[in-house]
């Protein structure tokens, strides 16, 4: 796999005193929503996350570029239209997981139910309260350590997270409690957002071999693309849970 | 019930002949009735007329039509020297043969025949001929043959007259009355009262039947309801069997006079005539049949043969009735012709004379009650003054009650046949004392039928003798065996043992009536059997389960409003249908054309379904098809009113605004679909912005109601149909379709709709044409099959509309579609069969089951309003019902402020759901995405 054959947005700044941070920005090629009953209609856009007249959690895919450098922060951006926030509840809380479907499963709307749950549990990867202030608006959430590790640790190709409204009334039996109502993925895509290292900068140095350094990165970069190399597809059963 | 109407019908005494056999004038050039006039205009230059030829008129052939007055000998002013007598005189030649059945316009004008409406009359100094001008206050017209010189001096046959004051020669006039010499009156001398100054003509209609002879023709022109007030003459041409085609004479029998009596005594008149020549005699054959005994309840006794003489094309049988004492009432006479190979039946081959009986026995005469109700639908004894007595078992005295109280045969004196009733009104009308159930009492009047209910009238005494216990009441149970089963209880207490539902509160408030029945509320035919004989069985079984309660007083708008639910201080005030009684008891009664209870005793009303809140379905997405009831908002801002369709006044519009808000505010629709809007487009001030104001104001916090908005106004009528959908719920997807197919009354709006997970549908709201307004004729009008007027126009719609939406009009692309509306067309019927059979689901049928509603019409009850889903979207609806906070409501709680009581008027004010309209509104709950049910 060639770097130069991706298309993302790479800001090095260059220009700045080193080590300088790379933003990259992926948009989501695929979103959705599983209700509770496992259904998905491949066909909609909209990643409805919540409780109306069904319970759905949404799912985004990312196409990951090779990374070549370590990722030092991510966000995940998600436009809530107007009226995409509903509820009597002044805030809800939006929760994003990692997710153990296979993203083209997710995506053809196979998953079922297995997939609405797998969306909804599982290691959480940041979180974000939201309101009706944030209608018509970009939602951002900061993803977590874990989150990081999960996308340190992914090879190249899709990439998923779900979400679930985690702070569902179970009282509420009838008013909904919704976000990116009327959302479309294909008019306003999810974005990812992703810092990554500079090239010349290990993330995770050891200190008592810094004098090889400028050897252990390259070794080390060769040995996670071999790594890759030797699992391509398993994500699922690469990172615990 | 309504205050009793004195007017009484007049009995019709026709003039009788007083020979028995009174052949017609012998033929001259023309004979009578060689022409019939047709019809006049009054009010126009020129008042014109037209006649008829009954016979071939040869060339040659000169007619004078004058509208002097006949004095009896003469044309009235006619002189020596005075050629018109001071009225008008003009004159037709025939300048070619005109052959029977021609009509001629005085206005005409034809190679054929010329009319002469000037200059000078010969033989005289004075007069010329003129165009007729009729007098406002009535005339007439004469046509006749006369002599060349001074014909209105000299005329030499009468030919026929047709006059407009409804009697020959009104009193105005020095005239005798007189029918000319040869005419005879009903024949070819008519007189109808149509002064008013327009025209009148025979009915078109009328005109359009076949093989009628002259005499046929003489005959159904003499009959006053064929005759109607036009200012369009007959014109064309009429057919005229004149017998001269080779085969025999047409031979026909009516009875000119059919009412004898044995007072007098007044002879009653048949009369028999035939077409074509009457150069011999003719020998006619007929039966004699009827409850008259021939010969003996009348004289001659009737041979069974008359002869026709020569010349005579007509021969009356003229009968006097034998004024004898039997108790026999009126009794009657058939002739029926018979064949014979000398002639041929026409049409008309049957009359009856009706004898009037005279005798009575002794006035005063104490009767049993039953032998005055007798065991037939009338009494025996009508016409008789008689005495009574019998226990009071209802009384409701006074302007405000029924003037009257029914008496009930002591149970000793019955005579225990079923057939007969013991009781009977006595319309007291304020004679004798105050009376109470349980007193009884002796009562002289007179028996009468008074709109076929047995009463005594003209009551001369009431004296209360005593008390008694009331008799047990008899139990009526519904259905009834036959429209006239309760007959033998007419007058009778009885008791009503089932528990019966009210299934009519339409006249509650205006009449203090309602209606009951067993089973539950009246289905409409059409909801439940399909047109033709199996609504019409339906209707037929509705018919006879169904009895009205009366309040038992006569004012409009009672106040305090009967029959309420929960007694007059309940403050909702309101009787719905559904509500049920158990055990009413009263007087039966018939008023205005079907029995009725006059309760005794308050109704104890129960209420089975409570008022319903509005249907909560869950979870899903709710679509509403309401009716808002001619939603005018006048000006918008305030002012405009009277409505042209809607609110009267500004406070009729506030009690609707807050009715239909109240209403669709309960039900919290994700989409609604509006009928009966006004049709004035979208601005700040229209009627839509209103109410979706209206609706934004009581909405929780956050919610947002808006319109589906086309831009302007929606086709051409008053009224549109509207769609509101809430923007938390659905967001527009693509621009709106409207069909302005001029097949439609009201334009079908559609729009496809997104979710909040990103599905597609398409709603679409329609008003069909009303059962209202019928054509007179064509396919159009009312079939008699159960489903009114306009049902082809109807039909044409839901295929227009299917093949509309089959289109894709919103280019959605989705497979999606409901129809919601207003289709003013029952489960049954065909519109809603052909949108069916475009593979559309019926969702009110598939959820509620056949007998659901949303609008009650004449005590019967259906659905109107419809929401029919394509395939997929069915699979995704949960639950379909209908809230039924109006059609069960009686009419009294509308917004209206006209035609009710002040208490009628001042309930259900406010915020309430309650009667915001006369339909019921559907409500549909969907889930879009995944399928909730299979396909169907």
């Amino acid at each position: 796999m060639s770097r130069l054959s991706l298309a993302f947005a790479l800001t090095a700044l260059a220009v700045s005193a080193l080590p300088a941070s790379a933003q990259l920005t992926i948009s989501a090629t695929k979103a959705g929503a599983y209700d509770d009953f496992g259904f998905n209609n491949p066909a909609s856009t909209s990643y409805v996350t919540g409780q109306s007249f069904a319970l759905t959690r949404a799912y985004f895919i990312f196409e990951l570029p090779a990374l070549d450098t370590g990722v030092l922060a991510a966000s995940l951006r998600l436009y809530n239209p107007d009226f995409g926030y509903s509820s009597p509840d002044a805030t809800e809380t939006l929760t994003i997981f990692h997710v153990s479907t296979a993203p083209v499963a997710l995506a053809n709307g196979t998953g079922d139910v297995a997939a609405f749950e797998d969306l909804g549990d599982g290691t959480a990867f940041g979180s974000v309260s939201v309101s009706a202030a944030d209608n018509a608006g970009w939602i951002t959430i900061s993803l977590n350590a874990s989150a990081l590790a999960a996308l340190n640790g992914a090879a190249s190709g899709s990439f998923a997270f779900g979400a679930a409204l985690t702070s569902l009334d179970p009282t509420n039996f009838f008013d909904d409690e919704l976000v990116f109502g009327f959302s479309d993925y294909e008019a306003t895509p999810p974005e990812l957002a992703l810092t990554l290292a500079p090239p010349d900068f290990t993330p995770v140095p050891e200190p008592s071999s810094f004098a090889f350094a400028g050897v252990g990165l390259v070794g080390l970069a060769g040995l996670l693309r071999r790594r890759r190399r030797a699992s391509p597809v398993a994500l699922a059963g690469r990172v615990a849970s | 019930m309504l205050l009793r109407f004195l007017a009484r019908r007049s009995r019709f005494v026709a003039a009788a002949a007083s020979l028995l056999f009174a052949a017609l004038p012998a033929a001259r050039a023309l004979t009578p009735g060689d022409i019939a006039l047709l019809g006049r205009v009054n009010n126009t230059t020129p008042d014109t007329f037209a006649f008829v030829a009954l016979t071939d008129l040869p060339a040659g052939t000169t007619l004078y039509f004058t509208d002097n007055g006949w004095t009896g000998s003469q044309f009235r002013g006619a002189s020596a020297t005075d050629g018109d007598g001071n009225e008008d005189i003009y004159k037709f030649t025939a300048n070619t043969t005109i052959p029977a059945g021609t009509i001629v316009d005085s206005a005409g004008t034809s190679a054929s025949f010329t009319w002469t409406d000037s200059g000078s009359i010969p033989g005289v100094s004075g007069g010329t001929f003129g165009e007729l001008l009729f007098a406002q206050s009535g005339d007439q017209i004469y046509a006749f043959e006369a002599a060349v010189n001074n014909p209105l001096l000299n005329p030499t046959q009468q030919i026929f007259v047709l006059d407009d004051t409804g009697a020959f020669e009104p009193a105005t006039s020095s005239n005798t009355g007189d029918v000319p010499p040869g005419l005879t009156a009903g024949l070819t001398a008519l007189t109808f009262d149509y002064r008013t100054g327009g025209g009148f003509a025979v009915k078109t209609s009328v005109l359009a039947a076949t093989g009628r002879s002259k005499a046929d023709w003489l005959n159904v022109l003499g009959d006053p309801a064929n005759w109607e007030a036009t200012d369009t003459l007959p014109s064309g041409t009429i057919v005229v069997d004149t017998g001269n085609s080779g085969g025999p004479p047409v031979v026909s029998i009516s009875s000119p006079d059919t009412e004898a009596g044995e007072t007098g005594p007044d002879s009653g008149t048949f009369r028999i005539t035939r077409s074509g020549a009457t150069t011999g005699a003719l020998v006619v054959n007929y039966t004699v049949a009827g409850s008259a005994a021939n010969g003996i309840d009348y004289t001659p006794m009737l041979t069974g043969t008359v002869t026709l003489p020569v010349n005579a094309s007509a021969v009356d049988l003229v009968i006097t009735p034998v004024d004898d004492s039997a108790l026999e009432g009126d009794e009657t006479i058939v002739l029926t012709l018979t064949a014979d190979p000398g002639y041929t039946i026409g049409t008309a081959n049957t009359a009856t004379v009706t004898i009037l009986d005279n005798d009575a026995p002794p006035p005063g005469a104490l009767r049993y009650i039953h032998e005055i109700q007798g065991s037939g639908l009338a009494s025996p004894l009508v016409g008789n003054i008689v005495s009574i007595e019998g226990i009071v078992i209802g009384a409701f005295p006074g302007a405000d009650g029924l003037r009257g109280f029914f008496v009930q045969e002591e149970p000793a004196d019955e005579d225990g046949d079923p057939a007969t009733s013991e009781g009977i009104f006595v319309f007291a009308n304020g004679t004798g004392p105050a009376v109470v159930p349980g007193d009884v009492v002796s009562v002289t009047g007179t028996v009468t039928e008074y709109f076929d209910l047995t009463e005594l009238t003209a009551v001369t005494s009431v004296v209360k003798t005593g008390t008694a216990p009331l008799p047990p009441p008899t139990p009526l149970t519904l259905p009834f065996s036959s429209t006239t089963a309760p007959e033998n209880l007419e007058g009778m207490l009885v008791t009503l043992p089932q528990t019966l539902t009210v299934t009519n509160t339409f006249d509650l408030g205006q009449y203090g009536e309602i209606e009951v029945s067993a089973g539950g509320r009246l289905p409409q035919p059409t909801q439940v059997a399909l047109p033709g004989a199996p609504a019409q069985a339906q209707l037929a079984a509705n018919n006879l389960n169904r009895l009205m309660i009366d309040d038992g007083r006569s004012p409009t708008y009672p106040s305090p409003t009967p029959f309420l639910f929960g007694g007059a201080s309940a403050t909702e005030a309101t009787l719905r249908t559904g509500d049920t009684v158990t055990g009413a008891t009263g007087a039966l009664t018939y008023q205005f054309g079907t029995y009725a209870l006059q309760p005794v005793a308050p109704l104890d009303f129960a209420r089975p379904e409570p008022r319903p809140a509005a249907p909560n379905l869950g979870r899903v997405l709710k679509l509403v098809g309401a009716n808002v009831l001619n939603y005018f908002n006048g000006n918008g801002t305030g002012g405009g009113f009277p409505t042209s369709r809607g609110a009267d006044s500004a406070a009729e519009f506030a009690r609707q605004r807050a009715h239909i808000i109240a209403s669709l505010t309960a039900l919290a629709p994700d989409v609604v679909g509006l009928i009966e809007i006004e049709n004035d487009g979208y601005g700040p001030t229209s009627a839509i912005q209103d109410l979706v104001n209206g609706l934004n104001a009581a909405a929780p916090s956050g919610i947002v109601y808006a319109f589906v908005d086309l831009g302007g106004p929606v086709g051409t009528d008053q009224i549109a149909c509207a769609l509101v959908y809430k923007k938390n719920s659905v967001q527009l997807h693509g621009a709106p379709a409207i069909n302005l197919d001029q097949v439609f009354n009201r334009p079908p709006i559609a729009q496809t709709f997104r979710t909040t997970n990103g599905e597609l549908f398409t709603v679409c709201i329609n008003h069909f044409k009303s059962k209202g307004s019928a054509p007179s004729s064509g396919p159009n009008t009312d079939q008699g099959d159960g489903q009114g007027a306009w049902n082809l126009l109807r039909t044409q719609q839901a295929d227009a509309l299917t093949a509309w939406l089959a289109t894709d009009p919103t280019n959605s692309g989705d497979p999606d579609v409901v129809i919601l509306g207003d289709l003013n067309a029952y489960a049954m019927e065909d519109p809603i069969m052909a949108i069916e059979n475009a593979d559309y689901v019926n969702l009110l049928e598939a959820f509620e089951g056949p007998g659901g509603y949303s609008y009650a019409f004449q005590g019967q009850f259906g659905h109107l309003d419809h929401a029919l889903a394509s395939p997929t979207f069915y699979t995704q609806v949960t639950d379909a019902t209908t809230w039924h906070n109006n059609s069960d409501e009686p009419p009294y709680l509308d917004y209206n402020l006209e035609n009710k009581n002040a208490a009628q008027a001042a309930v259900n004010s406010g915020a309430t759901p309650w009667r915001a309209s006369d339909h019921d509104p559907v409500v549909i709950g969907f889930r879009p995405g995944r399928p909730f049910r299979p396909l169907p």
